[in-house]
């Protein structure tokens, strides 16, 4: 039921984040959703390190209120060198790490796309809705599970994938939503009652 | 949940908290405490209403845009600063108050979104704030937001200085990588974990991989040494790392298996990465195909120990096989045969031809004998037209057989150029090698000597060496003859021969002698001219041996004439070729025929064939010109190897010597019969007389008569004998 809504809310909102971002970079860029999954925490660090291995990069935006969660956009660490430095045209680069103002650079990409799925929530939630200012961070896949000694193993987690087009490479980011299983449970609930007043979506 | 580092909840103002009277004073020094701390922040705080009109302005904002709070209060972003176009800074604003979710405006996609300073000369430089803009809904009033900037300068700097490096160390891996793309050695890198993580492409090339199969791998899967198991040479690399033992692996040689079937020679170093604490970071291995280098240095020897031309070994390399041969005879008690081979036609060949015809006639006569030897015994050219052969276990009974077989050959073999045939001899000097023998310099001597008498006894001959031609042997070294026969001029050494030349009864003409030069050694001894006059000739003394000659024979002509004998006598003076191309003999000549005042008629000149064709135009102007005085002229050898006829039409002489070779057996062969017959009738049909060399004996004096030849010479007719003796003198 949450996949089916998050992926057509979330698609729409992917759209309006693709548009800003090829206005705010002067250059196509398109972003697709191909998947959504819901998933334990626990299963979500095996399946990150499939995907994108086991060094990420992570832009995090943190949201609280009617429920709370982590909303992360996580790459492999070569992607998202790979994405800032096409997008900043310095890919030449020979530098292994994001410099503080590749960094940033990275946290508006970021935060652009968040916002757009975000967003989408909000339109539930409304002003219920409390959400940080996205920050950029970098470790082992492992990790992702531990912000703040957090232990997210037993969390529910949506996992969305989605690619980067750019003008020369397709490269793959992935979006996730952290909850604790009763705000997921919450985040159902209101989806729910979303979607039967508002039949059209 | 997560607490950014950049943000500012003004939430803890509490601002709200000022309308409670309850707690006034608490609550003023509460409101104080924050809106100093909010003053002191270092960063920009600006509050938009719901109307987006300034509700708060900090200080930092204040200075940064020169823009009292009072006066920024109530207006406007956009009516504050002119020059705020932004389009993000309005969506985020929009984002913020309409869905609550926060921007982050990084100073790379939106550079300088605020027009303000961060100092005082920054302003005046013109030179504005680099700055991360965050814009969020203030949670504790509706509709608010909160502008957060923050002065991000410090790490644009940083940023620039970090690309700056990243550039330089680009464009220093560039130039690394330029040099080691260039170099012609072969690099492979491997890092502290023993894994590949750079080939350059020469490596890659002698390894046939690309980069790809190589990168990553371990040395030993990708460079495997012929006898040198993958284990030992990851032992070579840890010791390396260790640095217990680095000098033994510098310049190693070693075979690279490439594949199955192919291996290539290889020279290898391998040395340690160190950083800078020397701390070994990886291992450089470089390594180069020496397989060229292996054939150069063969091809080099090779041609060290060969003869460029015939392509057979060099006098230096026959030494040293001589010596082998030598002391395997004393060894085994075996038998080899040494044979020193000399050509007679060489030098005309090579000087009426040209080199080129020289060398092809090398090269020929190379081939030839390399067909008439056994693969185990050695061929090689000694110099010019010498040959050397070992028979290798052979007596030297067969020797002289094959030595025989092998002079046949040469004799039977036609030396063909552009319109030419040449018929060629060689004068062969055989020495038995066996456990008695001497030392191989003094063995070559010897053969040499044999040779030298083998050429000296009338060529194409063989001849085994005998202790008593040591003293030829003496005679031989022509180095030491130009010294002996300057000497002997100095000295006056040379004694004057003359061979009586007669006419045979079908001719009325007289006798003559032909003039003969003999040295005289310091013992008294007489060497015949066969033993000097190729050294004189060689080393440029033949002209004045001639001009000693002439001198001397119109010296004794004049005496002659004084004692009234100039009945008795006619001489005919041989030429070299040297003398024939000198304007100073040829003045020489004429002044002598002045001074001693000798009817040019009394005297004939003798040049050979070789000689006057080699040179015709020369010849031929010194011929006409002393021919003009009176003086006859003959030519002698005529058709030693040359097919000569077509020249004498051009040639001003009165005579034909026929060459004694043809003459010698005449009574025994026929085809030296025709060619005499055919010499004479070629001759007289040009009016030119003929004259017989060799003439051994009775039974060639009557063919010779039979023949029609108009004279004789040879010692069957008369020996040479001192001029002096002749006339009495």
């Amino acid at each position: 039921m949450a996949e089916g809504w998050v992926y057509r809310n979330i698609n729409i909102g992917m759209g309006a984040a693709a548009a800003s971002l090829s206005e705010m970079l002067q250059e196509p860029v398109e972003l697709s959703l191909p998947n959504v999954e819901l998933m334990s925490g626990e299963k979500l660090a095996k399946a990150m390190k499939k995907l994108v291995g086991e060094d990420v990069s992570l832009v995090v935006e943190s949201f609280s209120g009617h429920f709370d969660g982590d909303a992360m956009l996580v790459f492999s660490k070569v992607h998202s060198m790979d994405l800032v430095r096409q997008l900043l045209k310095s890919e030449d680069l020979a530098i292994s790490d994001l410099s503080e103002v590749e960094q940033e650079a990275l946290v508006e990409i970021g935060n652009i796309i968040l916002n757009a799925c975000l967003g989408t929530l909000s339109n539930i939630f409304g002003k219920n809705m409390h959400y940080n200012i996205p920050f950029f961070t970098q470790g082992h896949c492992d990790d992702l599970l531990y912000f703040n000694n957090v232990d997210r193993k037993n969390q529910a987690v949506l996992l969305l994938t989605m690619q980067f087009v750019l003008e020369k490479t397709k490269i793959d980011g992935y979006l996730t939503i952290l909850m604790d299983v009763d705000s997921m449970e919450i985040f159902n609930q209101n989806i729910e009652q979303y979607f039967d007043a508002d039949p059209i979506v | 949940m997560f607490k950014n580092n950049h943000e500012i909840n003004l939430q803890s103002a509490k601002l709200s908290s000022a309308k409670e009277p309850e707690d006034f004073f608490t609550s003023i020094s509460q409101f104080q405490l924050a809106y100093g701390v909010i003053d002191l922040c270092e960063i920009g705080l600006i509050v938009l209403n719901d109307e987006l009109r300034v509700a708060f302005w900090n200080k930092w904002i204040e200075d940064a845009s020169r823009i009292p709070r009072s006066s920024a209060i109530g207006r406007k972003l956009e009516n504050i600063f002119s020059s705020l176009k932004s389009v993000r800074l309005k969506q985020a604003i929009d984002a913020a108050i309409c869905f609550g979710t926060p921007s982050v405006l990084s100073e790379k996609f939106n550079p300088h979104t605020f027009p303000i300073y961060a100092s005082e000369p920054d302003r005046k430089l013109k030179k504005k704030m680099h700055q991360m803009v965050m814009v969020k809904r203030h949670n504790a009033i509706d509709k608010y937001c909160l502008i957060q900037i923050v002065n991000v300068s410090s790490s644009v700097i940083r940023d620039k200085r970090l690309k700056l490096h990243a550039s330089l160390s680009i464009e220093k891996a560039l130039h690394t990588r330029a040099i080691l793309s260039a170099i012609i050695d072969a690099v492979i890198t491997i890092d502290g974990n023993g894994r590949i993580d750079y080939v350059n492409p020469e490596a890659c090339r002698l390894i046939e991989r690309s980069s790809e199969q190589i990168l990553g791998r371990t040395l030993a899967s990708v460079f495997s040494l012929v006898g040198v198991s993958s284990t030992n040479l990851q032992h070579k690399i840890k010791q390396c790392l260790d640095k217990s033992n680095l000098a033994s692996y510098q310049k190693q040689q070693a075979q690279l298996s490439v594949s199955a079937s192919k291996n290539i020679a290889i020279e290898y170093s391998i040395s340690i990465i160190n950083d800078k604490a020397f701390d070994a970071k990886g291992i450089v291995l470089v390594f180069r195909d020496i397989t060229q280098n292996k054939a150069l240095t063969e091809e080099i020897s090779w041609q060290a120990s060969h003869d460029m031309l015939t392509k057979l070994r060099n006098r230096y390399t026959f030494d040293q096989d001589l010596s082998n041969l030598v002391s395997q005879a004393k060894e085994l008690k075996n038998e080899h045969v040494l044979l020193y081979l000399d050509l007679d036609q060489f030098k005309i060949i090579n000087d009426v031809c040209g080199h080129l015809a020289g060398d092809e006639l090398l090269q020929q006569v190379a081939e030839l004998l390399s067909g008439l030897v056994r693969q185990k015994d050695i061929l090689a050219r000694l110099g010019g037209d010498e040959f050397g052969i070992l028979l290798c276990d052979c007596s030297i009974k067969k020797g002289l057989k094959v030595a025989n077989k092998i002079r046949q050959t040469i004799q039977d073999f036609r030396f063909g150029w552009k319109d030419k045939s040449f018929t060629l001899s060689a004068s062969i000097g055989a020495v038995e090698i066996n456990r008695t023998s001497k030392e191989a310099r003094k063995l070559l001597a010897e053969a040499d000597t044999a040779c030298y008498s083998a050429k000296d006894s009338g060529r194409n001959q063989i001849h085994t060496y005998r202790p008593d031609e040591s003293e030829a042997a003496e005679r031989h070294g022509e180095m030491s003859w130009i010294s002996r026969i300057q000497k002997a001029l100095d000295e006056d050494r040379l004694v004057l021969f003359g061979q009586k030349i007669v006419p045979t009864s079908s001719n009325n003409g007289e006798e003559y002698y032909e003039v003969l030069v003999r040295l005289v050694a310091k013992n008294g001894d007489i060497v015949p001219p066969g033993a000097f006059i190729p050294a004189a000739e060689r080393y440029g003394l033949i002209g004045a041996i001639d001009r000693w000659v002439v001198d001397e024979a119109l010296k004794m002509a004049q005496k002659l004439n004084k004692k009234g004998m100039n009945s008795c006598y006619k001489f005919a003076i041989n030429l070299s070729g040297a003398s024939l191309t000198s304007s100073e003999t040829l003045d020489f000549i004429m002044a002598a025929f002045e001074k001693y005042k000798v009817p040019y008629e009394k005297i004939s000149f003798e040049i050979t064939e070789t000689a006057a064709i080699s040179n015709l135009s020369a010849a031929n102007r010194f011929i006409a010109k002393i021919r003009g005085l009176g003086c006859s002229f003959s030519l002698d050898d005529f058709g030693s190897g040359l097919s000569s006829f077509s020249y004498l039409k051009n040639m001003p002489v009165d005579a034909l010597k026929i060459d004694g070779a043809f003459v010698k057996d005449i009574h025994n062969d026929p085809i030296d019969r025709a060619m005499v017959e055919s010499i004479n009738q070629v001759g007289h049909s040009m009016g030119l007389k003929t004259i017989a060399e060799f003439v051994e004996n009775d039974q060639i004096i009557a063919i010779l008569e039979e023949i029609g030849v108009d004279f004789m010479q040879g010692y069957g007719v008369s020996k040479p004998q001192p001029l002096n003796d002749i006339f009495s003198l």
